[in-house]
């Protein structure tokens, strides 16, 4: 013990005379554990969140399946009321099933009128789940009968009312009825609808008129648990069978099939493409590290090839000579690890920001990342330094003794491929990066369709109740919009059921063509006033807007987009031409185009395809309360907002005041995760440069310290320093062009994980990568230039001398 | 009367280390003519191969004068006095100083590529250096291929390829055994019968025999200056 103590105390000191090596060590390890904690502690908290159920694994996703591909571009269709209730008839998999599906209920008697989204659920979807509430209890099959209730959201009791545990039992007032909180979910569970996450959670009653009604208006998740003797592969088999048995059943419905996914995947699946390129960037940072650390206790290794000799000729065992090495890669460690620790606290303070505010609760550092990024990091410095040193004590002594302070015998062709990897590696994560960014910047400068500058906007939910009748509301909605298109500093107002990016749901219905019943396509469908247009500053292109006598309980009078004109009427003017609309069961009616508007990316900014869209001439959808507002200021359109809060509360005092926003601001939401991305990959990227630099900085002044003797010599023949440095310089940049070759092809080969992320840019785009290639390389000469300095400086006389 | 090629007057080299002075050399007066063989001896730390160093343009003096083929070394840039020592001064060391890397021909061409020879020029006279020390069928092999004579051959080779005004040989024979090292003494002799200059630094007397001129260092200074079987007291 005592011997062992006095090991480390050498190496402790050894460590200290080195401050170079040392410190290059300890920022490499400092770098790749805190950088990669830090990064993945985000990933894990925004991408990765387990799901907070019982036996998950166990848990499926019902969808409507689009088997004929009439609704391109969405993976998973809802189910419609009837559908459900005939896959829980019919099922033999699942031991439960349940559904969701997402509303909004406006909170009153407690101040202000607030407006909140919800999610209606089946009395038996908190015991589908295996959710228990750890206060009150979940919503139940008898409410579904009973009088109303409600279960809040962790978050929301916490938010609105304090953590109070006494709301339990007490009745709170939802849409204008009394309603009773029964309970509270844990703090885990999120409630995600489309529209994001939910308040509270009410009993999802279906009426007889649902039960009985279209199997096209479907907005329901489905979910299930499987049987324990069931696997996932039976249960779809059996569901196709289910699907193809409802077809027979309902002609309407030919095309439309049952299928199920595991949950997480339903969840978190199209966020695959992005996991698995951070997970590679990181896996590349870690890399890159552990081949720093590798070269470094090479090097050391190398140096002391000849102590190692010495301490066998003295009588040391072969174990003891190595003990110098474990102990230097101990130190290094578990020193690096503590400083990873520090920066990666640091750095989650710094990407907190990027954290969504609904999630920043369960950010923390993840544990787990850091023990696996230091145990890589420490078995990479532990093997490399142990290896070299393990082999050399298979080698004779004497020649050791002998060629040890010549340093000869060591592998610099082991260290010059670390260090062309490492070049390589970064490389690849900077071209990755430059895709990223290159991509936010084309996002930014998307053609989407319409204006989003000094634009105001708000969703505008009457309540049903208090409003019953669709004209009645229908009148509300104009007086409003009217009021507001009066206002002073307002250009013009309009409404839309669906804002394009913000209120990003699938909603669209098939047509076809009268006598030509063959050509059939879907389109998204938008609901929207007289103004819409010229408020969004969306191009009429051919025909006319909408005017107020397009406005009646049965409009049929229609604009489509230049999408789906050129789909429909190619070379051909489409004003005038009519088409039969349908919904998914059948059931629809015949419309006349008498406008074609530019197109818009409905979907968000880099969405650009499946863009055909109708218009309809409503304030709103007929059985819905809800629709949107948009307001186009000629000012600051926050300067607004009091005003049109004062126009709201007069319309109807218990209307609840929504959140009001800027066109602008949903527009950067929207790019918000591509942000994220550009911003995680760009730390990751920073990080292999400063590693890779710091590699080649640290074989190259290795190197120039080796080979002081044959500088010497070749100044003593006449070498003059500029040409010495030239040399050096040279062999530095052979290196970082070796890398840069590799990393070229490896990006080309890495491009496809990025490929799905990146909007109108190629991940092997040749001018990222020639930029990459530029910095690298310019780091790289940095790198080289540093020992290349020192090498020149030697003193040919004192290098000569030593030897 | 022409110029030597070497000359020194007064020169001096002061070592200082944690305020301790050592003088190295001290009042060292020294001509060299052309053609001439001149060797050094002391005991070890007279100043021997410091005075070397400063002959072959490694080192600096503290003060006096040096002068080498009629123009002064004193305020060389060290662009300059890499040149110069390019093209003026071929090195041999005792323990042979090959660059292990490179093979015998590329440690022989190495000081023509400093001058920015042409790559054609240089093997010719690569090859004809490496025939005059009789390793020409060596010319590929890397240098721990050879022994320790044949490593030395090379580095006269090397020494010579440049053409130098003057050999500077840092105890030639020092790493080898007897008989190589008598090789290689014939081959310096060799060398000075048919023109070169020498100044080599030896303590072994078999070897100073075969200077004109034999210079005993003691404490850094310059004690007695043997010419060939004849001793003069200064």
């Amino acid at each position: 013990m005592k011997a062992l103590l006095h090991q480390f105390k050498a190496s402790f000191r050894g460590l200290l005379r080195t401050p170079s090596f040392t410190l290059v060590a300890l920022l490499t390890l400092a770098l790749a554990i805190g950088a990669n904690t830090a990064v993945f502690s985000v990933i894990k908290v925004v991408f990765l969140r387990p799901l907070p159920f019982a036996e998950p694994n166990r848990l499926v996703a019902l969808y409507t399946s689009d088997l004929e591909k009439r609704l391109p571009g969405i993976r998973y269709i809802p189910a419609s009321v009837p559908h459900y209730l005939d896959w829980k008839a019919r099922q033999q998999s699942f031991s439960s099933m349940a559904a969701s599906r997402p509303g909004a209920v406006t909170l009153t008697g407690q101040g202000d009128p607030e407006r909140f989204s919800s999610m209606e659920v089946t009395g038996d979807w908190g015991s589908t789940l295996g959710l228990r509430a750890p206060l009150g209890r979940l919503i139940g099959p008898q409410d579904e009968r009973d009088s109303p209730v409600t279960v809040l959201s962790h978050g929301f009791w916490k938010r609105r009312f304090g953590g109070d545990a006494r709301i339990i039992g007490r009745s709170i007032v939802l849409n204008g009825q009394s309603t009773t909180v029964v309970g509270i979910l844990p703090a885990n569970v999120a409630l995600k609808t489309l529209r994001g996450e939910a308040d509270l959670l009410t009993p999802l009653v279906f009426t007889p008129a649902e039960i009985q009604g279209s199997r096209g208006i479907a907005r329901m998740d489905v979910v299930a648990r499987l049987k324990p003797n069931v696997n996932l592969a039976q249960a779809r088999q059996s569901l196709e069978g289910i699907g193809r048995q409802l077809q027979a059943d309902y002609p309407q419905t030919q095309g439309l099939g049952v299928d199920a996914v595991p949950l997480w995947e339903f969840h978190y699946g199209e966020q695959r493409p992005l996991l698995a390129m951070l997970l590679l960037a990181g896996t590349l940072i870690l890399a890159i590290a552990c081949a720093n650390v590798a070269n470094l206790m090479l090097s050391r290794a190398t140096i002391r090839q000849r102590e190692t000799a010495l301490r066998r000729a003295l009588g040391g065992s072969r174990l003891q000579s190595l003990a110098p090495f474990l102990a230097d890669a101990l130190i290094i460690s578990l020193v690096g690890a503590c400083l990873g620790l520090w920066l990666a606290s640091l750095g989650s303070d710094l990407l907190r920001p990027l954290v969504p505010a609904e999630l920043l609760s369960a950010y923390r550092l993840d544990l787990g990342v850091l023990a696996f990024s230091f145990a890589v990091s420490v078995l990479a410095a532990l093997i490399c330094g142990l290896a070299p040193a393990f082999l050399f004590t298979h080698r004779a002594l004497s020649s050791q003794l002998q060629e040890g302070a010549k340093g000869t015998g060591h592998r610099p062709w082991i260290r010059s491929s670390l260090v062309s990897l490492q070049v390589a590696l970064a490389l690849a994560l900077s071209v990755g990066f430059g895709a990223i960014w290159s991509s936010l910047q084309k996002l930014q400068r998307a053609p989407i369709g319409f204006s989003t500058e000094r634009a105001l906007t708000f969703p505008l939910r009457l309540n049903p109740r208090k409003h019953p009748v669709p004209d009645q509301r229908e009148r509300i909605v104009q007086g409003i919009v009217e009021e507001l298109s009066g206002l002073s500093g307002v250009q013009s107002a309009g409404t839309i059921n669906l804002r394009p990016i913000v209120d990003n749901v699938p909603f669209g219905r098939s047509f076809s063509l009268p006598g030509r019943e063959q050509l059939s396509a879907t389109a998204s469908l938008r609901m929207v006033s007289p103004r819409y247009f010229e408020t969004m500053n969306i191009k009429v292109l051919k025909g006319r807007n909408f005017t107020f006598a397009d406005y009646g309980p049965n409009p049929t009078s229609v604009v489509i987009n230049k999408s789906l004109a050129d789909l429909f009427w190619p070379g051909e003017d489409p004003i005038g031409k009519q088409f039969n609309h349908n919904w998914m069961d059948g059931t629809g009616g015949q419309m006349t185009i008498v406008g074609v508007v530019a197109n818009v990316r409905l979907q968000g900014p880099a969405i650009t395809a499946n863009l055909e869209t109708i218009y309809w001439p409503m304030y709103h959808f007929a059985d819905a309360a809800a629709t949107n507002v948009i307001v186009r200021t000629t000012g600051k359109p926050m300067a607004l907002v009091s005003a049109v809060r004062e126009i709201l509360r007069r319309v109807d005092p218990d209307l609840p005041i929504p959140q009001m926003r800027t066109l602008e601001d949903h527009l950067e939401s929207a790019m918000a995760g591509t942000r994220t991305q550009a911003t995680l990959l760009g730390m990751m990227a920073a990080i292999a440069l400063l590693l890779s630099g710091s590699g080649i900085f640290g074989v190259m002044a290795f190197s120039v310290a080796q080979r002081s003797r044959e500088i010497g010599i070749r100044m003593a023949l006449g070498g003059s320093p500029q040409r010495v440095a030239r040399d050096i310089t040279r062999q530095g940049m052979l290196l970082a062009a070796l890398g840069l070759g590799v990393g070229i092809l490896a990006s080309v080969l890495l491009g496809r994980f990025l490929a799905s992320l990146l909007y109108e840019v190629s991940p092997t785009d040749p001018f990222i990568i020639a930029v990459a290639v530029m910095v690298l390389g310019s780091v790289s000469l940095l790198a080289s230039l540093v020992p290349a300095r020192r090498a020149a400086r030697l003193d040919p006389n004192q290098a000569l001398r030593n030897e | 009367m022409s110029h030597p090629l070497i000359h020194l007057e007064s020169l001096k080299k002061v070592f200082t280390t944690d305020e301790i002075e050592t003088h190295a050399l001290v009042e060292v007066h020294l001509d060299i003519q052309r053609g001439e063989f001149v060797s050094i001896a002391g005991p070890s730390g007279c100043g021997k191969s410091t005075l070397l160093s400063i002959l072959g343009l490694l080192d600096t003096p503290t003060s006096g004068t040096y002068i080498l083929n009629d123009a002064p070394a004193a305020g060389l840039k060290l662009k300059d006095r890499a040149r110069i020592r390019n093209r003026e001064i071929g090195f041999i060391f005792q323990s042979f100083n090959l660059i292990g890397d490179l093979t015998v021909f590329e440690n022989v061409e190495l000081p023509l590529v400093y001058r920015g020879m042409p790559a054609k020029e240089r093997r010719t006279r690569s090859m004809e250096v490496l025939e005059e020390v009789g390793m020409s069928h060596r010319a590929k092999h890397l240098p721990s291929q050879l022994s320790g004579g044949q490593q030395q051959r090379v580095a006269v080779a090397r020494a010579l390829a440049g053409r130098p005004s003057i050999l500077l040989a840092d105890e030639p024979t020092g790493n080898l055994d007897s008989s190589n090292g008598e090789a290689v003494m014939e081959l310096l002799k060799g060398l000075h019968q048919r023109g070169s200059t020498i100044c080599m630094v030896t303590h072994d007397t078999r070897f100073t025999k075969a200077a004109d001129r034999t210079i005993h260092l003691f404490d850094g200074r310059i004690v007695s200056e043997e010419e060939a079987r004849k001793q003069h007291v200064p």
